[in-house]
């Protein structure tokens, strides 16, 4: 039996190569993580922003109508973006995970939901149970009214399921056009365009679905900027200097886990918060 | 043009000037005689030629300004961040009183 020369750094560098993960690692297009993170940016600071003003500044009140004054700032939020995204320099990935930081949190907020859940389920619990004598006389029974909960249970998941498989379809469909009609391009490189813009349409429909438990509490610009911000975050390209940084310390590169790694952290920050918050106010 | 000697620096004091004009312009049409028109000029042409000077001459200063726009970009998530969650914790302690 003839052995196969196995590197010292593993099989991963051997079936890729340090250079092509790396190359894996780079989004395809180059300029969707950045222009990702500075719409979500742009749609989450103005309405915050005229929200201060506008509690603080009587004169702000009289400008109108109120888009017009979110446009307005807008406009310097595209000035100061310029300007600190120039100024973040080597450090951009860092706030670009930072975003997806928060992103996360807010995601990780929605857990306390369950509760919403466990009221609904004891209240559906005591409806079962007076089903008989309710049953006789509104003519519905317990098990009519499980059944009514199952059917919406499932048909409110339906337009995620829905979205998710176009969105994939859609990615084997262009997937299959690239290799048919772009025979030119590398297949890595195909690979990869095809993966950014399904893990950007992906994590748009994820998070805006979690998002939309927190709608009552989010402005509408708010709503989609923070899906945006937590995509641009997870698209966002973690720098070669990170990458030897882990590899050094850890043994190989996992800059790829990096974006999972602050996902985590970021949602159990927030569930904790969340929960937090919710003992002391119902304590207090 | 050399395209580039445009900076992003540059690119964002010609984005509040013109923003500050249209802002201006448009502030006036939209809010009509509510808002004096000396004073609005005013602050316009002020504060945008203020912010051009600042962004493009003073270094020191300069630096004062990025550090709070730097504070402004950290903040606003996570101001989104506290009133969303805030809001909802709300919701769900008057679900359970």
């Amino acid at each position: 039996m003839i052995g196969l020369p196995v590197p010292a750094d593993g099989w991963v560098s051997l079936l890729f190569g340090p250079l092509q993960f790396g190359f894996l690692a780079d989004p395809i297009p180059w300029w969707l993580p950045p222009l990702t993170v500075g719409c979500g940016l742009l749609l989450l600071g103005p309405p915050q922003f005229d929200g201060w003003l506008r509690a603080n500044i009587s004169a702000w009140r009289l400008v109108r109508p109120p888009a017009f004054r979110v446009a307005c700032l807008g406009v310097l939020f595209v000035g100061a973006s310029l300007i600190g995204w120039t100024t973040l320099g080597s450090a951009r990935w860092q706030y670009a995970q930072y975003l997806l930081l928060v992103g996360r949190a807010v995601e990780g907020a929605t857990v306390i939901n369950l509760f919403v859940r466990v009221r609904e389920l004891l209240s559906f619990l005591d409806q079962l149970g007076k089903g008989s004598s309710n049953g006789r006389a509104t003519g519905t029974s317990g098990w009519r009214t499980a059944y009514v909960k199952v059917k919406t249970y499932i048909t409110k998941r339906i337009p995620r399921i829905l979205a998710s498989a176009v969105v994939i379809g859609l990615s084997m469909v262009l997937f299959v056009i690239l290799v048919v009609f772009q025979p030119e391009q590398p297949l890595l490189v195909r690979i990869v365009f095809v993966y950014t813009l399904l893990t950007f349409a992906l994590s748009i429909i994820g998070t805006a679905w979690i998002l939309k438990r927190l709608s009552a509490h989010l402005d509408p610009l708010s709503f989609v900027g923070v899906p945006l911000c937590v995509a641009g975050g997870e698209l966002y390209n973690v720098p070669a200097a990170f990458d030897l940084f882990a590899s050094r310390a850890l043994g190989g590169p996992i800059s790829g886990a990096t974006p999972a790694v602050f996902s985590t952290v970021g949602w159990t920050v927030g569930a904790i918060s969340a929960l937090g918050l919710l003992w002391w106010s119902l304590r207090g | 043009m050399d395209l580039t000697a445009v900076t992003p620096t540059l690119l964002a004091g010609l984005v509040f000037a013109v923003g500050a004009i249209v802002g201006l312009v448009g502030t006036l049409v939209l809010s009509g005689t509510e808002l004096s028109l000396p004073l609005v000029s005013a602050f316009g042409l002020v504060s945008s030629a203020g912010v051009v000077s600042v962004l493009l001459l003073w270094p020191g200063v300069r630096r004062v300004f990025v550090a709070g726009i730097l504070v402004v970009l950290v903040l606003s998530p996570v101001v989104v961040f506290l009133r969303a969650v805030h809001g909802f914790v709300r919701e769900v302690t008057d679900l359970y009183r």
